[in-house]
């Protein structure tokens, strides 16, 4: 029990209570540098609900750590590494795309995961047959933070939010992913995206996260069928250095609604939101951004959005062919320093 | 006089793990704060007085102490403040 005191100024006092338990952490395994530890490290997640890694340690993973269906998981990471060799996981039923994610969460909650490094050996760009294999894939599960991750090189994305049966399938709609946030860390070298959205999510925050040499988009959220739906969905203080593709993509199919992109630093504003095969794009607010690179500074494409505010947006540089607003409603531009 | 009271009691229960901190917000008011209205009169050179009616507060500023940890989490558990404001304070507890 602790006693919180309050006091007015004639020494009057109350006080607040708080009744306070030290959990005990499960110690992982000892790290045994070229083993294959993922069966190791799977029991060990198995066996209880607060798990702390051995601190500097680092484990060779060549397959995917589940957390499926479990409620209230604490992962201390300690700065420990999970590695990951090759990508050379499973191959799909069609033969065309591996599906190994190291981290796998589904139908889970109040999930978190701290100060742990996911990697692997994925550099340069895009490869469709390593597209699948997210650092971390969280599909229909609720209120899962990660606090300081480090990832690095997977063959697909930094971070996969999904609510599909499969990634990138049209399967069946387990739910939506609730109250995902991602703080702080890095992603560096994925050679997809750096964080995406492919299935139902809502609540969504990624904040003061750095991301490095992205393969494709820096932030994609792509649903890949018309019943899906993004809600209130925010990314900011974010940095980015470089990316192949978009810095922010909304296209795809289903209903965005309450897109966010706020104090972010990147080389350039290209993005898309909207497509044709779009449900709706409703209420997009990107606000105190800066683009850095001078030399190819913005396009953006909105198609059929509503409601899109712009505010206070720097990129005082060179235009590559942007903006362009084609059908969209209720356009607000302010105290953005960029052509209009 | 009355004692301050916390308006969101009760707080909720903390669970830490070794190396984890939890923040605790505590909201307080003294009831012995009291606001209201009253009367000045405003009387210019040429005599003419006009009441102008202002709004009165009587302030009683709320401290926030220090944690009390009871015997058993003395030296596991580490408590600071890290915001105050008027009539609210932030706890932070770290388990070492």
């Amino acid at each position: 029990m602790v006693l919180l005191p309050v006091s007015d100024h004639q020494g009057n006092t109350t006080h607040a209570t708080v009744s306070v338990t030290l959990g005990e952490m499960i110690p992982g395994p000892v790290s045994r540098p070229g083993v294959d530890q993922t069966a190791e490290l799977q029991a060990w997640w198995n066996s209880g609900s607060a798990l702390w890694f051995p601190p500097g340690a680092v484990y060779t993973c060549e397959g995917q750590l589940n957390l499926i269906d479990r409620h209230g998981v604490w992962i201390e990471g300690n700065g420990a590494e999970i590695h990951a060799p090759s990508l050379l996981g499973d191959l799909d039923p069609s033969g065309k795309v591996r599906m190994r994610r190291q981290l796998y969460l589904e139908s889970s909650s109040e999930i978190m995961v701290r100060n742990l490094a996911i990697t692997s050996v994925g550099t340069g760009g895009w490869d469709p047959l390593y597209e699948a294999e997210a650092a971390v894939f969280v599909k229909a599960s609720r209120n899962v933070t990660f606090e300081n991750p480090r990832i690095v090189g997977p063959g697909g994305d930094g971070f996969e939010v999904s609510s599909l049966m499969q990634s990138g399938c049209v399967g069946d709609d387990c739910g939506p992913t609730v109250g995902l946030r991602v703080l702080g860390g890095s992603v560096t070298n994925p050679k997809r995206m750096g964080f995406s959205i492919t299935g139902s999510a809502r609540d969504v925050l990624v904040d003061g996260t750095k991301f490095w040499s992205i393969g494709r988009s820096c932030f994609d959220l792509e649903l890949v069928n018309a019943a899906l739906n993004i809600e209130n969905v925010t990314i900011q203080n974010t940095t980015v250095d470089r990316f192949n593709l978009n810095w922010f993509g909304g296209g795809g199919g289903g209903t965005h609604d309450g897109v966010n992109l706020i104090g972010n630093v990147t080389p350039r504003f290209k993005m898309k939101w909207g497509s044709p095969g779009a449900v709706a794009r409703r209420n997009f607010l990107m606000q105190d951004n800066v683009a850095t690179d001078p030399r190819d500074n913005a396009y953006f494409s909105f198609l059929r959005g509503t409601g899109l505010t712009f505010r206070g947006n720097q990129a005082d540089a060179s235009w590559d062919g942007g903006p362009s607003f084609a059908e969209c409603l209720d356009i607000l531009e302010e105290a953005n320093s960029w052509p209009s | 006089m009355a004692a301050p009271i916390i308006d969101n009691a009760p707080l909720p229960d903390v669970v830490l793990a070794p190396g984890s901190f939890a923040d605790v917000e505590v909201i307080a008011h003294d009831p012995d704060a009291a606001s209201g209205q009253g009367t000045v009169i405003v009387t210019d050179s040429g005599g003419n007085s006009t009441p102008v009616q202002v709004a009165l507060r009587v302030d009683d500023p709320l401290t926030f102490g220090d944690a009390v940890l009871s015997p058993e989490l003395e030296g596991r558990v580490s408590v600071v403040r890290i915001a105050t404001e008027a009539n609210r304070a932030v706890y932070r507890f770290t388990a070492s």
